[in-house]
């Protein structure tokens, strides 16, 4: 299939390019140059491969040293929650991307398209020079390569010649940019119109009408007892889930923690995070959200509410009864005054509303109770800060509007910029046909001018006329606004690849030609623009040496101010949210339809992620499943439909089709089928388009939301038929039964049984009530066959607190970036023969509620090579190419290894992951293989190394200061990136150690310890789940 | 200093084993070299010195640290039976660039006997990160025309030519492509400051580089010679230290 990487046999020539443009393209010396020093190059075309050429820099460069990283710190491109960026290079390669400890987003964390940031920068499918549109043919349009001259002129002669409207079509665009626009948009009289799915512009208006500011608030999750949450995935990808994700988990993991209740109609990450999950009839969480506010008036906690407001919502809320919401929610009426009462017992707690569950055609109400609840309860101030906000400017409205410009020939120049209407766009509105309006000559029109400035060919770049292509965000200028007063600098950690420059630039250059002044004088570029605009936001703080300054906060990833400014807690409300309809309207479905309930997902996001490999072989927690889109599909409406797991499914409106495997799951609501956003590309290059056919997007009515700039995701009907034969359904997990085998544990904490806390997923483990089984309680010493190790100075370990751990699977893609692990592709994974060092078992259980109901419970567990004392591959291994060492590490030995199997074969955990193939990295993707690991061959096993590399770099280092490791001084891939900070890793031998410690503590237990007798150096510790 | 694994007061693998089969291993592995070396010299016609070995005592100058430069078969250590350095010396299997005596035509004659020897320059003006970091850096084009670009324009014909050459080199903002004489396999890592530092010369592994006009190699580099110096000199051997990672 299309998109794999696998290459069966070694000596083909690695996968083509697009129409044979390759490295040919660059010059040799500015291949050399980026190519930089001594790393040695394998000479290819050579005869023999062991010649190898050794190549110098030109020029000495005093602050790099071949062989030693440099670290350059920026802030990351791929959404707007503008995550903190620490950039490792190599010989002048960006090789590994980690967070920034400095920035107050992230806190030195990233999640999964974070770190996949690098497959944007070496996207095998980049657009490498500028480009003009020469025809179209039944493959597509058929693009020749330009001059930036040629491309610039065209511009400004379309620009000086347009009577009609001219229009930039961008992304939520970082703060540089807009900065940059606000004068380059009034003085070339342009317009712009912005779109982003993902932004969560319903809430911003509904603080408008309740807090009296638009914008989204900031949250304060770890501040709260009791979240309740409908259906906002804050630990996937609503607006910044990274420092979201720390903030649930320095609650989770504290004294008190607090308890999430999700409310939903179909499992979500978020939700499987929960400790009560609430699964609601589609679009019905508004009336679950009536019934609280009624209750809390019923129980006084009307706090911060105005009279005015309280009698209209007593008048709102009256006759609202629990059977009636009941009926209408689907959510039993002892579910619903549970939830109250958490709510009205709690000090303080938060409500959130947002995600697909929320993004209805009339997606206000909702917002706007839950706003109106956060009033209430007092939470203004606390858990929401109103002072700190971030103003989404994304709107659908707008891009209509523009459309329907387009489409009566009332625009004569399109830019398009960092926005893919073309696939984020509902099909039904014709975007695609609307700028081939503007660039058609049409009777007395004139032909418009298209121009996409992008790094790819997506769906929007396909339309344009001409292409500019532009840098990625790792070898680009700029800076983003994470708070009001913070800076997060974006600079370059590598020379431009190819014939690419800064949108900056671009917009200053068509400026200068225009004769029109948008910037100083003395700014000529747009890095200039950067530091100037940097340097005067910051002048207080700078001083008088402003370069020194400058170069500090460079270092340092921007001007991070700590502001404790909580927001005021007093609020007007907007009395005009009481002519809202806070109603709910199922529409009228035919037997052989169903609610359509399209979902971002932690491994496309809205389509974004989708040409990056390691997102398209990333399983989705949830679901397990690997490269391509799936429909979740209840069982019960399966049987209906008579589908069962992986049948391919047709789902199809009048204005589209997506062909999809069905995935039938309990864990979604009967009347929707539920499928991830952001797959079914026909174009953004050969891995997108690898993700199945056919886009949700497409199958989006033209419907639009009421009052707010939002796109109505849910509540669309589509049919649903049976394709022919099986879907391309792909997991790398089926089971989700833990057999009591005790895998992921639980301790469940409150309720009744707080005082007996026991543990869930093991037989013999609750039996004790201690809740960490076996194996520890000493309760029998298991009898040990082999002499026990020794480990004179180090030994390295690693703890996972499960309470921590969200799934969220940042931790994956770390380790294949680090490790050098091969994307195999999706028929290798059917296989069984995936290479991810760590995966994310995901396993169902059921927590005994207090009403004798029962209630999920999800468990992740992240599994990788568990360095086991007493491992059962290493007695199997007939050449020593396993072994266990001094400093506690399950060794594997590439070179040695002649490939039996038996090791995997009797390893307990299955880890151990075998190249049955020589894997190789098509052109440009391998520029990213980190120079410290070794590539491994085809016939050789390979696992989790605990990042030995790293261990080695710091010793190096500890050596040359004469003293040994300290703790903290060596993080695994893994361990970095975790948004949570769930890992813990380190020595030991130290009892002084932070892992020592965590491993120690009351909670851990180590898997499989206590049937096998492994003695693994991986501990874990229990979930944590309130009683419900 | 802290020393970084007491490994090394164990036996390692496959010599760990009694000393009995550790005889009877030794006798055959020398049975084995005879016969196989009769076999290639028989083969080769006679021509076994086909590895060109600065020897001692063929120096002149003594300004630069005359360190033993490991020779001879036997002396390269043997981690498994199979690991005879016999082989390095017909160069019959694998290509002869890993092999002891590998001497490639360098795109400029650099003669480190006229530099280092003669001139008395230090390895490490050119090899600058030797003892900062894994790599030993090829020097930087500049470097080279510190001195070559107005000051020493070469003696010879070939040295003037040569000279020539690296200016074009330097004009053209390329990189010389020297080739590598020192291959490693990819499943390897070297950490030359760990030596340097540990007090190991370059010329232990290097040879007499200073009396090169081109540079050769003069060492197997296989794994039983490095294990047999780590041994000697208390180092660890364990497995993980130098595989499984870069």
């Amino acid at each position: 299939m299309k998109g794999e990487l696998v290459q069966l046999n070694g000596n083909r020539k690695q996968a083509e390019t697009q129409s044979g443009e390759g490295l040919v393209n660059i010059t040799r010396r500015r291949f050399l140059q980026v190519l930089g020093a001594t790393s040695a190059v394998g000479a290819a075309a050579c005869a023999s491969p062991a010649k190898q050429e050794i190549l110098p820099y030109v020029k000495a460069d005093p602050e790099r040293i071949p062989g030693v990283a440099a670290w350059y710190s920026s802030t990351c491109t791929e959404c707007s929650a503008g995550c903190g960026l620490l950039v490792r290079t190599r010989e002048g390669r960006a090789v590994k991307v980690e967070g920034n400890p400095n920035s107050p987003v992230n806190r030195g964390s990233l999640c999964a398209l974070g770190q996949s940031t690098l497959q944007s920068l070496y996207d095998s499918d980049r657009i490498r020079s500028p480009l003009k549109k020469t025809g179209m043919t039944a493959k597509g349009p058929v693009f020749e390569q330009a001059t930036w001259d040629e491309v610039y002129g065209k511009i400004n002669e379309a620009l000086t010649n347009a009577t009609n409207k001219k229009l930039l079509i961008t992304g939520e665009t970082q703060a540089a940019h807009s900065d940059l626009l606000t004068p380059w948009l009034s003085q070339l009289g342009v317009s712009q119109v912005v779109w982003d799915p993902m932004q969560p512009v319903a809430l911003a208006k509904a603080s408008e009408l309740v807090y009296g500011t638009f914008g989204v608030p900031t949250f304060a999750i770890d501040k709260a007892e009791v979240v309740v949450n409908f259906g906002a995935d804050f630990l996937e990808t609503f607006v910044n889930p990274v420092g979201f994700a720390r903030q649930w988990a320095d609650s989770r993991r504290s004294e008190h923690p607090l308890r999430l209740v999700h409310i939903e109609p179909r499992l979500s990450l978020t939700g499987a995070n929960a400790d009560l999950w609430l699964k609601s009839n589609p679009g019905s969480e508004v009336r679950v959200a009536l019934f609280i506010i009624g209750q809390l008036i019923q129980r006084g906690r009307t706090l911060g509410l105005s009279s005015d407001t309280l009698s209209s919502l007593k008048e709102l809320t009256k006759g609202i009864t629990a059977e009636a919401v009941e009926e209408e929610t689907g959510i039993s009426k002892e579910k619903l005054l549970l939830v109250s009462q958490y709510l009205s017992d709690a000090d303080s707690s938060l409500v959130l509303a947002g995600g697909t569950a929320s993004s209805t055609a009339n997606p206000l109400p909702l917002q706007v109770a839950a706003n109106i609840l956060n009033v209430m309860l007092g939470n203004v101030g606390k858990t929401v800060n109103i002072a700190q906000m971030s103003t989404p400017r994304s709107s659908a409205t707008d891009l209509v509007a523009a459309i329907n410009d387009m489409q009566q020939g009332k625009v004569d120049v399109l830019f398009t910029y960092g926005s893919n209407p073309a696939f984020t766009f509902p099909a039904a509105h014709g975007y695609d046909y609307a700028v081939n309006q503007v660039s058609i000559k049409d009777g007395n029109k004139k032909a418009g001018l298209v121009v996409a400035f992008s790094s790819f060919m997506d769906e929007t770049a396909q339309l344009a006329d001409y292409i500019l292509p532009v840098h990625t965000g790792l070898e680009d200028w700029g800076y983003t606004r994470p708070t009001k007063d913070a800076i997060s600098l974006i600079q370059p950690s590598m020379r431009p690849i190819f014939d690419t420059q800064s949108v900056g630039d671009v917009l200053l250059t068509i400026a200068s030609n225009a004769n029109k002044t948008v910037v100083p004088a003395e700014v000529t570029s747009f890095d200039k623009f950067v530091k100037a605009n940097f340097l005067s936001a910051t002048s207080a703080q700078a001083g008088a040496d402003t370069e020194k300054f400058w170069m500090s906060s460079l270092e340092k990833g921007g001007f991070f101010p700590t502001s404790t400014n909580n927001g005021p807690s007093k609020v007007s409300t907007d009395p005009s949210i009481f002519q809202l309809s806070y109603g709910i309207s199922s529409p009228h479905l035919h037997d052989d339809e169903l609610i359509l309930y399209p979902y971002p997902s932690v491994k496309t996001f809205d389509g974004r992620a989708a040409n990056k490999p390691w997102m398209q072989e990333l399983a989705d927690p949830i679901t397990q499943a690997v490269w391509g889109a799936w429909a979740e599909i209840h069982p019960d409406t399966a049987k209906k439909f008579g589908l069962k797991q992986g049948d391919a499914v047709i789902v199809r409106t009048d204005d589209g089709e997506a062909h999809v495997p069905a995935y039938v799951t309990e864990h979604v609501h009967p009347g929707i089928v539920a499928i991830p956003l952001g797959q079914g590309h026909t174009a953004y290059g050969r891995y997108a388009k690898a993700g199945g056919t056919g886009s949700v997007y497409g199958l989006l009515p033209k419907t639009m939301a009421n009052g707010a700039e939002a796109l109505p995701l849910l509540g669309g009907a589509v049919k649903v038929i049976r394709g022919l034969g099986k879907g391309d359904l792909v997991t790398v997990q089926d089971f989700a039964d833990q057999l009591d085998r005790g895998l992921a544990r639980t301790t469940i904490i409150g309720g009744a049984a707080a005082a007996a806390a026991h543990a869930v997923g093991d037989a013999h483990a609750s039996g004790h009530g201690d809740g960490h089984g076996e194996g520890h309680g000493g309760h029998h010493e298991p009898k040990q066959m082999y002499e026990q190790r020794e480990h004179p100075l180090y030994e390295w370990g690693l703890a996972i607190d499960l309470a921590a751990c969200t799934g969220c699977s940042a931790c994956v893609v770390a380790c294949q970036a680090e490790n050098n692990i091969p994307v195999v592709g999706k028929k290798i994974v059917n296989q069984g023969r995936e290479m991810a060092w760590i995966r994310i078992e995901r396993y169902y259980d059921s927590i005994k509620a207090e009403d004798g109901g029962e209630e999920l419970k999800v468990s992740f567990l992240p599994m990788m090579c568990q360095h086991c004392q007493n491992a059962p591959c290493e007695p199997v291994c007939p050449v020593y190419a396993t072994y266990h060492n001094e400093e506690g590490m399950n060794a594997m030995i590439y070179n040695r290894c002649v490939g039996t199997r038996y090791c995997s074969n009797n390893c307990s955990y299955k880890v151990r992951r075998f190249n049955w193939f020589q894997y190789e990295w098509p052109e440009l993707l391998d520029w990213q293989v980190n120079p410290d690991v070794t590539k491994r061959t085809v016939g050789v096993m390979e696992k989790c190394t605990f990042c030995v590399q790293r261990i080695a770099e710091a010793k190096d280092i500890a050596k040359d200061l004469g003293r040994l490791v300290e703790d903290g001084e060596v993080t695994p891939a893994c361990v970095q990136t975790c948004p949570t900070q769930a890992l813990t890793f380190g020595n030991l031998k130290d009892p002084s150690s932070k892992v020592s410690k965590v491993a120690k503590h009351e909670r851990a237990y180590k898997v499989l310890d206590h049937h096998l007798n492994t003695q693994p150096a991986v501990s874990y510790l229990n979930d944590i789940r309130y009683k419900a | 200093m802290v020393r970084e694994s007491p490994t090394t007061d164990r036996q390692p693998f496959l010599v760990s084993a009694s000393s009995m089969i550790n005889k009877i291993r030794l006798a055959f592995a020398g049975a084995c070299v005879l016969t196989v070396a009769a076999l290639f010299i028989g083969f080769k016609g006679g021509s076994v010195t086909t590895a060109a070995i600065a020897q001692d005592g063929t120096t002149q100058s003594s300004d630069y640290p005359q360190v033993g430069v490991r020779t001879g078969v036997f002396n390269d250590g043997q981690a498994a039976l199979w690991d005879l350095n016999i082989w390095d010396h017909f160069h019959y299997f694998g290509p002869p660039e890993r092999a002891r005596g590998y001497k490639p035509e360098q795109p400029i004659n650099f003669s480190h006997v006229i530099h280092v020897q003669q001139n008395k320059m230090e390895c490490q003006y050119c090899h600058w990160s030797v003892a900062k970091a894994s790599y030993a850096a090829i020097p930087e084009v500049e470097t080279c025309m510190g001195c070559h670009g107005a000051l020493v324009a070469g003696k010879s014909e070939q040295g003037k030519k040569d000279i020539e050459k690296l200016k074009e080199y330097y004009k053209n903002d390329q990189p010389i492509p020297w080739v590598k004489v020192h291959v490693m396999p990819d499943y390897l890592k070297f950490n030359h400051k760990r030596h340097v530092k540990a007090g190991v010369s370059c010329q232990e592994c290097h040879g007499q580089v200073p009396e090169m006009a081109k540079v050769e190699r003069v060492s197997s580099m296989k794994m039983g010679w490095c294990i047999d110096c780590h041994r000697q000199r208390g180092a660890s051997i364990d497995c993980l230290v130098c595989h499984g990672h870069k």
